[in-house]
């Protein structure tokens, strides 16, 4: 295969290399070196940055930044797979429009977007000045700054990673599949939880690989929204390697945080397939 | 026996497009019926409509004399074998079959029961815990069977089953599936574009047009009595004629041809046959043949002496077989039926006449096709009968219309050479007078 694709190959397989291998490769590397005093790295080998990690406060944060990401990605999938099933059902031109319309938020900068959401929450942002003029509340509502807005910020942002996904697999599946349930006796319902969502579940599964990656090491929403207690993993390896300058701790930090990112997902995996079985087509 | 789909001025129209024009049928309890004709007919609208998968537009369903006409497919008792199968891919054979049967809430042993009937009668037991994508496309076709018929529905629907495989599982499965009707007294209403298909395995056959059902029937009434043209050319190869106002067709195996060295002799022999009755016909006809004669005459001057002689001698016969046929039509005789008075059917009272060219033989099994050019400035000298060329598009494409097709069993005649000069014959009650 890569013999006849060779050439076309090439560049993707290069570029991976460069920009992913490489730098991953760097940072396990990096995660066993010894740190100087004022950041500089030295040239030993140590197992001490893991063995810090082992602290229960690390692994509290790492524990609670893998909880968001499961329910955001729960959430997600609560609320994507509706919209795109609500999608596929729409004629050719509604949905382009509905498409353009899920895509259009990423046309503004993510951080710019976060802070959008802090001057709608916060005690003196719109939602609670509109509250307070219409008389419903007489203190304002603390919004911004706790997990639920953390949530909120994340499942907003990585909600088009569920639904565009999703939205394909319904794209692609087979009308008349449906159309044999219901020829069987099976009502809408019964048509949906038998043959549409078993059918749809590469969709599923590829939207909430992406939503759940992307929110366990998000440290921009968790930074903007989230306020001083409630910092999850990526902030914490943020800090590391900018504030802290202890890049070895940080790129430990990493490595746990991405193998254990792939331990959920693998379960995840195992967890889908028995339940809906694979899908040949 | 009792109606059980009843079509009441059935109508499907799609925005402005007409798919379906008002048209009514009845298929019997434990019938096998064909809904047959080419793609863009509507034959598969009408069957969705009966599965419940379009609404008509207007007209009314009945299953077994209760209207169905607005009930959910999943509320109507019967079942589909759909086109490409429709299996669910994230099932075994055995849960793809076992669906219906657990949408219904049957009991587990009943279930279990059927279950393994229907494995056991489609042969597809050892498959049971395959996925659909690890069997053959016959055994898929099988599976989507079996999980239809478990279901014991008053009616199965099915929508060209066979048409994704060869040829030669294509006819096996064309017996089995006959027999399973036959064995289950299930009713089958059945979609194919093939004819010959339909043929097989039918009971009666709706042959569908744009549409319009253009004649229901019997397989043998479809092809012996074609009622419109469509039917004629749809099913089996036919060979059209102007007569007259009308149309007539004539089909392959009743297409004699006549070498030219051996029409001489022939028509001494029929010339004593037919005589006597052609001059108990008419007076007039005798006129008409003098004129059409002439004319007869005049078109083979061209081809040369020897052959004008001869043009000539087979003018006159053709006249006076005509004149016959016309004695016998007025005096109310059916149209194609053996009457009295009517030349013996060893040949000598046949029409046509029309000279040609023989431009390819084809064996098809024991049957040899002659495809005869007919000349291009045939005046076609028994007068009765011109080439049926005002609808092109009746012929399928790419045949010639002034080709006529003879078939015969191979062997049955005399060899025919290529480029060889012919006659061509047949007998009037071999016509199928035709409306359009």
């Amino acid at each position: 295969m890569l013999r006849r694709g060779g050439f076309f190959a090439f560049f993707p397989l290069a570029w991976m290399i460069l920009f992913f291998v490489v730098p991953t490769f760097l940072v396990v590397l990096l995660s066993f070196r010894e740190r100087g005093t004022l950041g500089e790295i030295l040239p030993g080998y140590t197992l001490e940055h893991y063995r810090r990690l082992a602290d229960p406060l690390y692994m509290g944060i790492l524990l609670d930044s893998l909880i968001v990401a499961v329910v955001v990605t729960l959430l997600c999938l609560a609320l994507g797979y509706p919209l795109a099933y609500h999608i596929s059902r729409q004629s050719r031109r509604s949905q382009r429009v509905w498409l353009f319309l899920v895509i259009l938020p990423f046309l503004i900068n993510f951080l710019i977007r976060s802070y959008a959401w802090v001057i709608l929450l916060r005690a003196q942002g719109v939602v609670n000045t509109a509250l307070m003029k219409l008389g419903l509340i007489s203190q304002p509502l603390p919004l911004l700054y706790n997990d639920g807005a953390v949530l909120l910020g994340m499942v907003y942002g990585l909600l088009p990673f569920m639904v565009l996904p999703v939205y394909i697999s319904l794209e692609r599946l087979d009308r008349r599949k449906l159309e044999a349930a219901y020829d069987l006796g099976a009502t809408p319902l019964r048509a949906f939880w038998h043959v549409t969502l078993p059918l749809t579940m590469p969709g599923v599964l590829t939207g909430a690989t992406l939503v759940f990656v992307s929110s366990s090491g998000m440290f921009v929403v968790p930074e903007v929204m989230g306020g001083a207690q409630s910092a999850l993993i990526g902030n914490v390896i943020q800090n590391q390697f900018l504030s802290a300058r202890n890049w070895p701790f940080g790129s430990a930090m990493s490595v746990i945080l991405t193998l254990a990112s792939l331990a959920m997902i693998a379960l995840m995996y195992r967890a889908f397939r028995t339940a809906g079985g694979k899908e040949p087509m | 026996m009792t109606t059980m789909i009843r079509l009441k001025s059935v109508e499907k129209r799609f925005g402005d497009r007409v798919v379906i024009s008002p048209l009514s049928l009845e298929v019997e309890e434990g019938e096998f019926l064909t809904l047959l004709g080419p793609s863009g007919c509507g034959k598969t609208t009408l069957l969705r409509i009966i599965a419940g998968f379009e609404t008509p537009t207007s007209g009314e369903v009945l299953l077994d004399g209760k209207p169905i006409t607005h009930l959910p497919p999943y509320r109507r008792d019967m079942n589909m074998v759909f086109q490409h199968y429709a299996l669910f891919p994230h099932m075994t054979v055995e849960d793809n079959i076992r669906f219906g049967m657990k949408m219904k809430k049957l009991p587990l042993d009943e279930q279990n029961r059927r279950l393994e009937e229907a494995l056991e009668y489609t042969n597809l037991s050892e498959y049971r815990r395959r996925r659909p994508h690890e069997l053959s496309g016959g055994q898929q076709q099988r599976v989507a069977v079996a999980r239809a018929i478990v279901n014991k529905p008053r009616v199965l629907l099915l929508d060209e089953p066979l048409s994704a495989l060869d040829y030669q599982l294509r006819r096996k499965l064309q017996v089995e599936l006959k027999n399973l009707q036959r064995d289950l007294g299930i009713t089958f209403v059945y979609v194919t574009h093939d004819q010959e298909e339909a043929m097989a395995m039918s009971d009666r056959i709706a042959v569908m047009n744009r549409g319009v059902i253009e004649q229901v029937g019997t397989p043998e009434e479809i092809y012996l009595r074609p009622r419109t043209l469509f039917v004629a050319m749809f099913v089996g190869e036919n060979n059209l004629f102007r007569k007259g106002g009308t149309t007539v067709a004539v089909r392959p195996e009743n297409i004699r041809i006549v070498p030219e060295s051996a029409l001489a002799e022939e028509e001494r022999a029929s010339r004593a046959a037919v005589e006597p009755v052609a001059v108990g016909a008419a007076a007039g006809a005798a006129a008409a043949g003098a004129a059409m004669g002439g004319a007869g005459a005049g078109a083979a001057a061209a081809n040369g002496p020897a052959f004008a002689a001869v043009a000539r001698g087979v003018s006159a016969v053709g006249m006076a077989a005509n004149g016959a046929a016309a004695g016998v039509t007025a005096a109310g005789a059916v149209p194609g039926a053996p009457a009295a008075g009517r030349p013996a059917a060893d040949g000598t009272g046949d029409y046509g006449g029309a000279f040609g060219t023989v431009q390819d033989i084809v064996f098809v099994g024991g049957l040899r096709k002659t495809f005869v050019r007919v000349d291009a400035d045939e005046p076609l000298v028994s007068g009765v009968l011109p080439l049926y060329d005002d609808a092109e598009s009746v012929y399928p494409s790419g045949r010639d219309r002034r080709i006529v097709i003879s078939c015969d069993t191979a062997g049955s005649r005399p060899p025919l050479r290529k480029g060889e000069r012919v006659a061509i014959r047949w007998a009037p009650e071999h016509e199928v007078t035709l409306s359009c």
